[in-house]
């Protein structure tokens, strides 16, 4: 009975290593940039996140960068999923418009309009307190017509949502000129790993009661 | 046969009173919080002129507006480059934001190289606020005056035979428990007749607007 019970325990902690190592997620555009691995929880969450704001990048901090600089972003930003559909896909929809004022492309600022919105799931994140999601789906360069898959870092950290709240996006192709874009904050000090930019303005908005 | 009268005069009471409450009681979906959001690059109203461009407005479905131009130009009025509007928002949570490039106003009285006005608003632990945090003026210079790029709110210069500017205008709303909202005019120009000093149109330059309840 006694090696039973201990059989018992060594398969529960196999058991719990292997559903660890599961979960363990292979590292996506923005983190193979030598870039902090973060964890994601549930995929497809009934949840929902809206707003929007200024980031300045790339000296990233909360601060505004001097004037005339242009650099830094704005945008507009939400996601709806209602969880997984009845045909196993996930019900999620929303949209993203993105201007970085960095960024010329063909004499205006970089601009990305997202065309669908294909996953989300939660990110666990210690400075995100209020909630956090991981999300995407495809978008298209307004400047140039090319698309690209986009994923979203989005983080409400309470309110103000400026200087507390978090954001940042990656692109990977189709599109070519823009392959690889992505935002690279913050300067120290940060509330947030590296690939989540500190909002200068705006607020995210992590809505709970749609969890 | 009185009875009946009165039984009957009852259900016609109550069915008045019914619809008097359906009337004046807001559904269950009115009942539910309703975040305003706007946000547009140039607005001009004079005797000969009246447009707004590029505006975005949150739908009510509480998602996401938006809207751009590469260019605007009013003759003699106002122009700018690159203009965004963005509004967001969803139940409890509000924002907007505009941004516009190589601003020149009444024929170079006013220029800026870029403009940033954003406008947020959120109701969070039974407390509603609103912040222009962010808001930015890059390189105004107005009547030949250079300005600071955090220029204090609601700052007002006069301009000598055109009327009066007023500089990161805010306009605050609600009781800041249950409701909030503010509006943010970058740049707000007043045009004054010389002679009456009556108002004869306006100018508004790189606008957010949000509210919650």
């Amino acid at each position: 009975m006694f090696k039973l019970r201990n059989l018992e325990l060594l398969c529960g902690a196999v058991a719990a290593t292997m559903l660890a190592w599961a979960c363990d997620r292979p590292e996506s555009p923005v983190s193979q940039a030598n870039k902090p691995l973060f964890w994601f929880g549930e995929q497809c969450p009934a949840a929902k996140m809206t707003g929007g704001g200024r980031i300045d990048a790339p000296f990233g901090g909360p601060d505004k960068n001097p004037p005339a600089s242009h650099q830094y972003q704005t945008f507009g930003a939400h996601v709806i999923s209602d969880g997984f559909a009845s045909d196993g896909s996930c019900a999620v929809k929303g949209s993203l418009e993105w201007v970085d004022h960095s960024l010329r492309v063909n004499g205006s600022p970089l601009n990305l309009h997202s065309e669908q919105i294909t996953f989300v799931e939660v990110l666990i994140e210690d400075s995100c307190k209020d909630g956090a999601l991981h999300w995407g789906g495809r978008l298209v360069e307004k400047n140039t017509g090319e698309e690209y898959d986009f994923e979203v870092f989005d983080c409400d950290n309470g309110e103000p949502g400026a200087r507390n709240d978090g954001f940042n996006i990656a692109l990977s192709g189709p599109g070519e000129s823009q392959d690889g874009y992505t935002l690279d904050c913050p300067s120290p000090p940060s509330l947030h790993p590296d690939n989540i930019c500190t909002l200068t303005g705006g607020n995210r908005q992590f809505h709970p009661t749609h969890l | 046969m009185k009875r009946l009268a009165t039984t009957t005069g009852g259900a016609w009471g109550f069915l008045v009173l019914g619809l008097l409450y359906s009337a004046v009681i807001p559904t269950a979906e009115a009942w539910a919080q309703t975040p305003t959001a706007s946000a547009f690059g140039i607005a001009v109203s004079t005797p000969t002129a009246s447009s707004t461009s590029p505006l975005a407005v949150l739908p009510t479905d509480g998602s996401l507006g938006s809207n751009s131009a590469p260019s605007v130009s009013v003759a003699g009025l106002a122009g700018a480059d690159n203009l965004f509007a963005i509004a967001t928002g969803s139940e409890g949570s509000a924002e907007s934001n505009s941004t516009l490039e190589n601003v020149s106003l009444l024929s170079g009285l006013i220029t800026a190289d870029g403009v940033t006005a954003l406008a947020s608003s959120a109701l969070s632990n039974g407390a509603a606020s609103s912040n222009a945090e962010g808001s930015l003026l890059d390189n105004l210079v107005v009547n030949g005056a250079s300005i600071s790029s955090d220029v204090a709110p609601n700052t007002q210069i006069d301009l000598p035979g055109v009327g009066y500017v007023v500089l990161n205008e805010q306009i605050p709303s609600g009781d800041g428990v249950t409701s909030s909202g503010l509006t943010v005019n970058m740049i707000h120009v007043v045009l004054l007749n010389a002679l009456t000093g009556a108002q004869t149109g306006e100018i508004i330059v790189g606008s957010a607007s949000s509210s919650v309840n």
